[in-house]
């Protein structure tokens, strides 16, 4: 199969920059409000359940969720529907066995918790099953974004 | 080290909310392995049994994470 790149289209080169300037400034004024470690993870507990639900959807819309998703769902019918509704699926039980012990020793990553129960740190390990995890969902994101057409879908979007 | 042991009645609801989302989500894929034509059968016009289905493991999904949240509200802060 011929690969053919694309073509730079001024507009999305203009809306990919803006969206990354306006990410970047967002992030620089909130850094110069986050002062302590509980500021930093968890906002200061001053998050109501409705902002926290909202941080929570903008962190799982991603390309992933919306094209892999709902094109599993198309091409392999109920096989698809399964991936679909397991997402869901998994957050009482990530609530129920992460968040609570989380909570109860009042810490704010999970390597944190792992390193009071074991009295060590396995931050190595923590980092090597993120980077095997993370990896996977990079591939496939990139790999679905790369595969859009991109000016195309821009202009949709805009 | 002191142990901090989980508080038994805590850890009796967790187990069992895991335990009913856990048991909601393999039916639902034993159905979607094994009885593909029961999930095929459409009820009305654009809303087939597997459908269906998935909306129920979704609805069940936010009532035990309701019932979680709900009873964790009651019981401290």
């Amino acid at each position: 199969m011929k690969m053919t790149l694309g073509q730079p289209d001024a507009l999305v080169i203009t809306v990919f920059a803006f969206v990354i300037l306006l990410s970047l400034a967002i992030t620089y004024w909130a850094a110069r409000r986050t002062q302590s470690t509980e500021q930093f993870y968890t906002a200061g507990r001053k998050l109501s359940g409705l902002q926290n639900g909202l941080a929570l959807a903008g962190d799982f819309m991603s390309a992933s969720a919306f094209l892999g998703t709902t094109g599993m769902v198309a091409i392999f019918g109920f096989d698809g529907m399964m991936y679909a509704i397991g997402g869901m699926v998994g957050w009482p039980i990530l609530v129920c066995l992460i968040a609570e012990p989380l909570r109860k020793f009042g810490t704010y990553t999970f390597a944190d918790v792992v390193a009071h129960r074991l009295q060590q740190a396995p931050r190595a390990d923590c980092l090597c099953c993120k980077l095997a995890d993370r990896h996977q969902l990079l591939s496939h994101s990139a790999d679905g974004r790369g595969r859009l057409p991109g000016s195309y879908s821009l202009r949709c979007a805009v | 080290m002191t142990e901090t042991k989980p508080r038994p009645v805590g850890a009796q609801w967790r187990v069992a909310i895991s335990s009913a989302m856990l048991v909601v989500y393999v039916a639902f894929i034993l159905l979607v392995g094994f009885e593909r034509p029961l999930l095929e059968r459409v009820i009305i016009p654009g809303l087939s049994v597997g459908i269906l289905c998935g909306v129920i493991v979704i609805v069940v999904c936010c009532i035990l994470t309701w019932t979680y949240v709900g009873w964790c509200n009651s019981r401290r802060d």
